[in-house]
This record gives structure tokens, sequence and C-alpha cells, in this order.
């Protein structure tokens, strides 16, 4: 059993947020939520998470986006490297790729972004508990 | 009409008026020779001393003209016809006097009076040149009229008169009106050109608007498919985390409804992706066909066998791929290539029960490639056959060997073979296999300004 690493959730769908809570907490490790980018910053800054699970597609579209190269850039530097996995309802598995074509700026490309997993929506729980695990692990 | 600098004018213009100059440099030269000869031969009839002076007068002007040309260019084209018709002006006043000192009325130089209106025609519009010979006439006239008494006596003189007037106008009729017709062909040829700039400019924003219209699109699917799929993707997570207990035991009645649930959810959520797909593909086929890249065949059927490969060993099919190393690269989109072989050697593989096989070839043909996935599955009933590639289409025996499915898998993968230029076909015999072909050109013919009506459909 996992031995309470702390996990943050970013997801503006606050169903979306309880389920992944209850997959996490019911294997052992503490869950703090955050619903928009500005508060996930916040809670990152304050709550020290050990790894952070973000959903890219926020209502402002970008939002997500900007809030990794902002954690990445502006946290302290011993929490700058915190792992993030990255859940989206449209990202591999409809090929709607976040990033269609090279031409459309709007998105940056979903692979050159600073995280260590990509999952789809919906989350398979041993799926996601399994990646979680397997950053956990690493030093 | 407007004046234009005179870079923009008619170059041919300003080439005659430099070409004038020099050509009254020898004339001025023939003068002075003429003169020379004459005073050591007067029976020429040539005075050569006033004949000597006009050859200085002529270099005088010549060298004025130069210099103004040099120093003031004409501006626009009012400012270079102005100039040339002074230039003609000059050139006949002068030949009206070689002619008075070399004989009058029946001077042998009158006849440059015909070679001076050709100039003049060429160089100037029919009107000015319909003037130029009037002024012609009535120098002309003038030297009849300058011409001593006892030299224009007799009916000759005015013979020579009429001769001359008449030859100078049909001279510049003649002249001026094929003149006319080479300037209207010239007109016509640069309007032709200005037209066709226009219509490649035309043409060009057309393709920008569809690629605009391409970026809007594909924007509104990207969220299209957010908004389908995030609450599908939360209920079916809420679903699982009851289904598995994390949020309380269940009774198995309850944990059996959940399930059955979630796999209602499951199978909405796949005919949601697989229409996205297809509209996905559809909104490729219809737009313009980019020069692509170049993409290994081989590499992508070799990802995808890769990726299907536990789904294979799960349903015990064997998977097998036979691809030449010489296959040649395709122009193409690799993720629709991706797209067309998941769902083909997915089906492959769904379809074909335990035990059988499922193998993929290539092989290079005509400037086009040939893959072929073949299985030796349940196939399809002969009445199916036509419809396979219909959206939301199932063969009979389909449904009763997979109970999910939505019948779109093929509709996407035509669709985008078709976006690549491409076809497919199928041959099946029930209970035997299914066997599917895909052509795809090495080369796309879409030029990347092929614009997507213009271009041929492909063939079905």
């Amino acid at each position: 059993m996992p031995d309470g690493h702390k996990i943050l959730i970013v997801d503006d769908d606050p169903d979306q947020v309880d389920s992944t809570r209850l997959i996490l907490e019911s294997n052992g490790y503490d869950v703090v939520v955050a619903y928009d980018a500005r508060q996930a910053f916040e809670t990152a800054l304050a709550e020290k998470p050990d790894l952070i699970v973000l959903d890219i597609m926020m209502p402002d579209g970008t939002e997500g986006f900007q809030l990794v190269s902002r954690l990445r850039n502006e946290l302290p530097e011993e929490q700058a490297n915190v792992p993030i996995i990255i859940v989206s309802a449209i990202h591999d598995y409809t090929t709607l790729r976040l990033y269609p074509d090279q031409s459309d700026t709007t998105y940056a490309p979903g692979e050159y972004l600073d995280a260590q997993g990509f999952i789809d929506k919906p989350a398979e729980p041993r799926q996601l508990l399994g990646k979680v695990a397997e950053l956990l692990r690493k030093p | 009409m407007a004046s234009r600098p005179l870079e923009t004018v008619d170059p041919e213009l300003r080439d005659r008026m430099r070409w004038l100059i020099g050509l009254r440099w020898v004339a001025a030269f023939g003068l002075a020779v003429a003169s020379i000869v004459s005073s050591f031969w007067p029976a020429l009839g040539i005075a050569w001393h006033p004949v000597l002076g006009l050859a200085l007068a002529l270099v005088v002007a010549n060298a004025l003209i130069s210099a103004a040309v040099a120093r003031f260019p004409p501006v626009g084209e009012t400012g270079l016809r102005r100039f040339n018709k002074a230039q003609i002006g000059v050139d006949l006043a002068a030949l009206t006097g070689l002619c008075l000192f070399s004989g009058g009325v029946h001077s042998p130089f009158l006849a440059f009076f015909v070679f001076h209106m050709i100039l003049t025609s060429i160089l100037l519009s029919p009107r000015d040149s319909y003037e130029g010979a009037t002024v012609a006439v009535g120098f002309i006239a003038a030297i009849y009229l300058l011409t001593d008494r006892e030299t224009r006596q007799g009916p000759s003189a005015v013979l020579v008169v009429a001769v001359m007037i008449t030859t100078v106008y049909t001279c510049v009729y003649l002249t001026t009106s094929i003149t006319t017709a080479l300037r209207a062909r010239e007109r016509e040829r640069a309007r032709l050109t200005e037209e066709l700039a226009a219509r490649a400019e035309a043409l060009r924003r057309a393709y920008d608007e569809i690629e605009e219209t391409r970026k809007l699109e594909l924007r509104y699917m990207r969220k299209v498919a957010h908004e389908l799929r995030s609450p599908l993707a939360a209920a079916i997570s809420s679903l699982q985390v009851v289904g598995l207990g994390m949020a309380g035991e269940l009774a198995e009645r309850q944990a059996q409804m959940v399930g059955r649930v979630e796999t209602r959810m499951r199978q909405l959520l796949k005919t949601v992706d697989d229409l996205l797909l297809l509209a996905r593909e559809r909104a490729r086929a219809n737009a313009v066909a980019g020069p692509g890249d170049l993409v290994s065949l081989a590499a992508v059927i070799g990802a995808v066998v890769e990726l299907l490969e536990a789904r294979a060993q799960a349903s015990g099919v064997a998977l097998a791929t036979d691809l030449p190393p010489d296959l040649p690269a395709i122009r193409a989109d690799r993720e629709a290539l991706t797209q067309v072989f998941t769902n083909l050697i997915g089906n492959g593989i769904k379809y074909t029960p335990e035990g059988g096989a499922v193998r993929v070839s290539a092989r290079a043909e005509d400037g086009a490639v040939a893959v072929c996935v073949a299985d030796t599955g349940i196939g399809i009933p002969a009445e199916d056959v036509p419809r396979v590639f219909e959206e939301f289409f199932r063969a009979s025996n389909a449904r009763s060997h997979a109970a999910v499915g939505t019948g779109l898998g093929l509709a996407i993968a035509r669709s985008a073979v078709e976006a690549l230029g491409g076809s497919i076909r199928v041959s099946s015999q029930e209970g035997v296999g299914t066997q599917f072909t895909v052509t795809l050109p090495i080369e796309p013919s879409q030029g990347p300004l092929a614009v997507s009506g213009l271009a041929p459909s492909p063939p079905e």
C-alpha cells in the first residue's frame, strides 16, 4: 500500500474530480483538488503535492497548457519537477489530437508538453494507478 | 491618358525617341557629304553653301535635343508624344530647307517626306500622324511657292505637288492602320497578362480561405469532441468507481446492474468516437490536399500491428505481416494511414475465430502501393458485401459474432483512403475469410493548389 503521497487533482468537472479522488484515496493516497488553473497553482505552491493529475482542456482552452509551463517555471526549485499526468477527453483515443497540424498554433503540441504521462478519459482506474505508482517510485 | 513616369511608358516609344536622334546624326553627316561632293560637282544642282549650313544647323539642333533628353527627360506619355512631335517638326523643316537648296519642287529629296511620314506614323497616334502629314503638306506647298517662277512653270511641278500630297496621306493611312493593329494586339496581351495575374491572386485567396475554414472546422470539432466525450467520460469513471466497490461494497445484483450500465455507456462512447472520426475524415477529404509528408507504409503498419498484437493474442488469432523491404514511401498523412490500418486489422482480429489468422501484405504497383489485409474469419454474406462501407451497416453474421460494434469502422477507413487519393476494395466468402485491398498512390496527383471542387472525385 502506498504511503500517503499527496496528489493534486486539477479538473473543472467536479464529478470527474470526485471519481478520480475516490480511486486515489481508496488506494491510500492523500488528495487535494483544484477546479481551475489559478487555484491549482496556489494549491500546488501551498500543499507541495508529490504528483499532479491535470485535465488539459479547461474552459479557457489554453489554460491547462499555460498551467504546465507556469508550474515548471514559477514553482520553487524543489517543486518545479513535480510529475504531471495529463488526462484529456480529446487526446489520443479519438486521434483528435491537441495539435492537429503544425500551422495551428492555438494549442501546443501535446507531446511537447513537459508532462510525464498522457491518459485519455475515461481513465481506467488500473491504468491511472499504475502510472501514478510508476512516477512516484522514481527518485 | 494619365501621365506615367518614363520607365513605365511603352519602352518601344522611348527607344524610338533615341533612335530618331541617332538617325539625325546620320542625316547631318549625309548632308555634309552631299554639300562637299556638290562643291566639286556643281552639275548636281545642290547649292553647297546653304546645305553645309543646314548640316551644321542640324548638328546644333540634334546636340540640343540630346542635351534636352539627358537633362529633362520627357515625363509620361503626353510628354514623350509632344517631344517626338517637336523632333519631327524640326526634321520636316530641315528637309524643306534641303529641298529648297536642291532644286525646289523638283528636288529628289522631296521623296524623303514619305520616309518621314512612315516614321511619324510609327511614333505617333493616327490623329497626330495626320496632323504631321498636314504640316508636311504645308511644307511641300511652301517649297512650291518658294521655288523660283521659271522652275515651277508648267504642269509637271503641280503634278509633283499633287502626287506628294496623295502619297503623304496614303502612306500615313497605310502605316497607321498597321501600327494601330499591332498596338491593339500589344495592349490585349498586356491586358491578358494582368488578368492572368489577377486570377492567380484570386485562386490564392480562395486557397487561403479554404485553409482558414479547415482550421475553424478542426477547432469546432475539437470543441464538439470535448463537449460530447467529457460528460460520458465522467459518467463512466463514476460507474467504474462504484463498480469496483471504491464507494462502498455492492450486492452482487447491484454490481451486475452497474456493470451493464457501464457497458452501454462504453458503447455510446465508442459510437461518439467513431462519429467524430468519420466527421474528421470527411473534413479531411474535403480539405485542400497539401503536399503531405513522405511516410513509410511499412513503419505505419508495423506500429499498428504492434499495438494490436496483444488483442490478437487475447483472441487466439495469429497476426502476421509480409512487407517487402523495398516498399516505397508514399506521400500521405500518417495519422490517416494509422487510422485506416487500425480499423482494417482490428476488424480482421475481431471477426476471426480462435485459431485463425490475419495477414497483412503489400506490394508496389505502377505508381501506387497495394496493401492487403486478409483474415480467415467469418466472412461477409454475399448480399452484404456491397454495403459494408455504409455508415452504421453491420453484416448479419457480424452482429451475432460480436455484440459490440458501431458499423462505422469501414466507413471511416474508406473516407480516409479516398481523402488520400486511393481506393479500397473488399472480397469475401462467408465462412472462409475476408480480404481488404487498399491502393494508395505514391504521389497524390492533387497539387498544393488543387481546390476540392476542382479535384476529380476518386472512383467509387
